[in-house]
């Protein structure tokens, strides 16, 4: 353990020599003291912390990753060209030992610079939006919907594949179907249709939707009902309801008029107490709009319901930890990819690696398309042959990069809601233990290997 | 020796850049008038944006593109805290591309505004519309035509019109706005040209600078709008009153205000007043024509028709609704029919014909305010004007609908109006039908013919109750509905009292 702590240290002192880090720090501070009173946000409080949040600590996450990128590559293809590294391994130091080394000295800058720019920024926060210039409303937005956690609850949408399945068979049989459309595609289109009108609400109609509760409401807490619906006609009246928490037969369950534009987000606070059940909240909303208009909540983000779940800085935290664990990957991957070639190569090769995790939700979309040239039932044989080929290559893109968790915590923070310990956990069991533990095994494994000290290198 | 040479190089490197920049201009002009650059220069702009133009070539294409598609994606999902910032981005990556900046502005100001339901709410996003253009998209595009009318088209449609349920809120606010800036409803020219034009020759008037230093001592902006508000701290209240240079101070932060904050020029106020008022430049409409007349001014082709359009569609509205009463009861202006208007409202149109003769929806536009002109003139109690508007109606479109007498043709008017499913009708056009039985009762009151007086207030009151039958929901109501009638027939009977005067004056003795 402690050859890999003097390795650290090693690494620490020269990254704080090193003019690349003097200039990452100086960005860094420029950052978090410029870029708030630079950004133009919506003209609230609320929405200045927001901005300023995602801003400030996305900009710090990107700054930090090539960093950490370029740092790693550093790390040993550097040692390795100055012939420096002959003087480090003919010490009794085992090669793992002087990965490891870089690679926790490198994690210790990201966790101090990462620590910087959360720590201003928690400061900033509480001493600039919250000052005496705010009105109680602006006040109670900025520390009921941004400087909070919550956590966020949805219905579970019904299914819709057996129906679709049902429905696309009726169609098929009335020769409703045309010969030459994609089968697929019309299986989505009844699937859509279906979701439409799973969720469409008529003139005097309702609808229940059932939330599972992760815990019941706290005595004397609330819940915030967050909805958004479209109308069947165009414009942006808004349009009256009641919303109900309870069965909607129950004469006691708690009731709320509302007047929600379309396409609009409506927020409702409901009054724990208002929840009866502790495992399942059973939630209504009557469309007695008088214009004679049908309602639509289509799809999975229309409803949700926040619950209290803690304080802004707990989840600030929890965040930064995510962060630092997407870090420490990067950092194996820079070490890994210094120990394999030289440092344009492995820069080069570490950025491409990053591009692609950060490319993920597209590979994702692209492993489940079911065609990339010409229609399915019309494809060539070649069409086909690269249609197969392209699905494998997205196919196996995705099992790799599904797992990680590469998404910055980031707006969640900022729009208040929870990033909680297991998410935490996850990103470090994926991106720290998993990811990092195999591509540090094989930078050990090829450093081990490797010839460091070639006359001619 | 070393140290020498380096000091040689950063000399000469220094030298070449004063070089450039001495050549740089010349360059430009040279690219200008042989007809090589895709576009001239940007004038006015802030360091930043030069830079970033100009260092990112082609690619800012990309950039904007990326930003534009983040926009979109957040506006979707509802996360609108970000699209100033990125609006403001994406037109400063692509300054000089007027569609870009229309686009943004229209979108804040009509779509990302419906996202939500306070009034309040809204309106602050139709300020960023207006506040975009205005404020960042005029000063890279002096004079762009299509921008100065997308300008006027939010004053026009979003506030003016009562489309949007939050309309009153805009128009009220705006309309608080410009009474603050304006101390009434129109701009004292005459103050504005004496008012001192610089913090300079301000600070010169007797007075001045103590006053400046009394309210800077409240912590408050003494050049700042907010100091035209009645709503000021006590102190700053107590030095103003107390000042014999209060009066100068006003004048310049109002001058200061009008061209720095809402960029309005009183010169071409005037001119637009000489031309079509005098207009209430408290309302919205008044501002439409604003922009619309400078848009007309360097525009060419088509601009100028889309601008004329909106002159004289803006100026029917004024006409319709261009008249504010203050309620002595809540205080809110309530917009109502502004008559005098009338002679303007018609040349504005009569002009737009003869410019665009073979323009048939100008004359369908001139047709339909004649008819609608025939009938307010008369319901207001303007027989002789609404007699010559229908012989000129007449003459003009000869069609079987505008046949007949006046009383004849108002009677009919009135009873397809009446037809009308009063659950489409709006509220502007009830209050206006409301008001003006207010104002026929009280003319015919002061006349001393009560029974006549009582048969259009019965009509007043009958209209108001059967249009509040057709509006159960007090939603509905409270954002879009008319006043009660008392206060209706309270501004009605302040504007007839006035024009029986006038009556009265006119009369030969």
């Amino acid at each position: 353990m402690r050859p890999v702590l003097a390795i650290a240290v090693i690494t620490i002192r020269s990254a704080i020599r090193s003019r690349i880090m003097l200039c990452l720090i100086a960005l860094l501070v420029a950052i978090v003291a410029g870029l708030p009173l630079t950004v133009k946000g919506d003209g609230t409080a609320a929405g200045y912390a927001q901005i300023v949040i995602g801003y400030t600590l996305g900009l710090s996450g990107v700054l930090l990753a090539m960093a950490t990128l370029w740092g790693g590559c550093a790390a040993i293809s550097s040692e390795i060209a100055d012939k420096q590294i002959q003087m480090l391994v003919s010490k009794p130091v085992g090669r793992g030992q002087i990965w490891l080394g870089k690679w926790a000295g490198l994690m210790a800058m990201n966790a101090l610079l990462l620590g910087i720019a959360v720590g201003s920024t928690q400061v900033l926060l509480k001493w600039s939006p919250g000052g005496a210039g705010l009105s109680p409303e602006e006040r109670g937005k900025l520390f009921h919907s941004v400087l909070v956690a919550r956590r966020e609850v949805r219905p579970v949408l019904p299914d819709v594949e057996g129906p679709a399945a049902a429905r696309f068979a009726e169609l098929e049989k009335a020769g409703k179907i045309p010969a030459d459309a994609d089968p697929d595609d019309a299986m989505d289109m009844v699937r859509r249709s279906l979701r439409v009108e799973a969720g469409a609400i008529g003139p005097g109609q309702g609808r229940t939707w059932q939330i599972e509760m992760p815990e019941p409401p706290a005595p004397g807490s609330s819940l915030t009902l967050r909805f958004k619906f479209s109308a069947a006609t165009l414009g942006s009246n808004p349009m009256r309801g009641v919303w109900i928490v309870g069965p909607p037969s129950d004469p006691s369950s708690y009731r709320a008029a509302v007047t929600n534009a379309p396409a609009a987000y409506g927020e409702l606070a409901i009054p724990g107490d208002a929840v009866k059940s502790a495992t399942t909240l059973t939630l209504s909303y009557a469309n007695i709009d008088d214009t004679g208009t049908t309602v639509f909540f289509e799809a999975d983000d229309c409803i949700a319901v926040m619950l209290p779940a803690g304080g802004f800085g707990g989840n600030l935290v929890r965040g930064a930890l995510v962060v630092l664990a997407q870090l420490a990957f990067l950092a194996a991957l820079g070490v890994t990819a210094g120990t394999l070639f030289s440092l344009p190569v492995a820069a080069f090769m570490s950025i491409f690696v990053m591009m692609l995790l950060l490319s993920a939700g597209f590979i994702q979309d692209m492993s489940t398309k079911r065609s990339f040239f010409g229609r399915p039932q019309q494809a060539s044989t070649a069409q086909k042959a690269a249609n197969a080929g392209l699905r494998g290559l997205y196919g196996a893109m995705a099992i790799l990069t599904r797992p990680m968790d590469f998404d910055a915590p980031w707006s969640d923070i900022a729009t208040g809601r929870l990033v909680n310990w297991q998410r935490v956990g996850k990103s470090g069991a994926v991106n720290v233990v998993l990811y990092g533990g195999l591509v540090a095994l094989l930078g050990i494994y090829v450093f081990n290997r490797r010839e460091v000290a070639l006359p001619s290198s | 020796m070393k140290r020498g040479l380096s000091i040689f190089w950063i000399a000469l490197a220094l030298a070449c850049f004063f070089g450039a920049s001495r050549l740089n201009a010349p360059l430009l002009e040279l690219r200008k008038s042989h007809h090589i650059s895709q576009s001239d220069p940007l004038d006015n702009a802030p360091p930043l944006v030069t830079f970033t133009t100009v260092a990112l070539g082609g690619f800012r294409g990309i950039l904007a593109d990326i930003l534009w598609m983040r926009a979109a994606d957040l506006q979707e999902k509802g996360k609108v805290f970000e699209l100033v910032q990125l609006a403001d981005w994406i037109t400063k990556l692509e300054p000089r591309y007027a569609e870009v900046w229309t686009y943004h502005g229209w979108n804040l100001a009509y779509n990302v505004s419906v996202l939500f339901n306070e009034p309040a709410d809204r309106w602050r996003w139709v300020r960023h519309g207006i506040g975009l253009l205005r404020d960042e998209g005029l000063r890279y595009n002096p004079g762009n035509a299509d921008m100065l009318y997308q300008l006027g088209w939010i004053y026009q449609h979003k506030i003016g019109q009562d489309l949007d349920d939050a309309n009153k809120f805009y128009k009220q606010s705006w309309a608080s706005e410009m009474m603050r800036l304006f101390d009434g409803p129109a701009p004292d020219y005459s103050a504005l040209a004496a008012a001192p034009a610089t913090r300079e020759a301000f600070l010169q008037t007797p007075g001045a600078a103590d006053l400046v230093r009394g309210i800077e001592a409240a912590g408050f902006d003494p050049y700042s709008a907010e100091l035209l508000g009645s709503n000021l701290p006590p102190a700053v209240a107590t030095a103003l009153e107390g000042s014999p240079a209060t009066t100068d101070l006003k004048a310049y932060v109002r001058r200061r205000a009008l061209a720095e904050v809402y960029k309005l020029d009183p010169a071409i106020m005037q001119e637009v007043d000489a031309a079509y008022g005098p207009l209430d430049w408290r309302l919205s409409q008044a501002h439409a024509i604003y922009w619309a007349w400078r848009s007309r001014k360097v525009g060419k082709g088509f601009a100028i028709v889309q601008a004329d359009r909106m002159i004289f569609q803006s100026l029917f509205e004024a006409f319709r609704q261009g008249r504010l009463f203050v309620s002595p009861k809540t205080g809110q202006f309530l917009p109502s029919p502004n008559v005098d208007l009338a002679p303007r409202v018609r040349k504005a149109y009569e002009d737009a014909l003869a410019a665009h003769a073979d323009n048939e929806t100008i004359r369908t536009a001139h047709k339909n305010f004649l008819r609608e002109a025939v009938e307010m003139l008369y319901t207001f109690h303007r027989t002789r004007e609404a007699q010559e508007m229908l012989t000129d109606l007449q003459t003009r479109y000869a069609d079987e609908e505008n046949k007949g007498t006046l009383e004849e043709f108002v009677f009919r008017k009135l009873l397809e109006d009446g037809s009308v499913d009063l659950k489409a009708v709006t509220g502007n056009d009830a209050l206006q039908m409301i008001e003006s039985h207010f104002h026929q009762a009280a003319i015919w009151s002061l006349a001393g013919d009560p029974e006549r007086a009582a048969g259009f207030e019965a009509r007043a009151i009958a209209y108001y109750r059967e249009f509040r039958k057709n509006h159960e929901d007090p939603d509905w109501w409270g954002r879009v509905g008319v006043p009660e009638p008392a206060e209706i027939r309270a501004s009605a009977r302040a504007r007839a009292q006035q024009d029986f005067d006038a009556m009265q004056a006119q009369r030969p003795r």
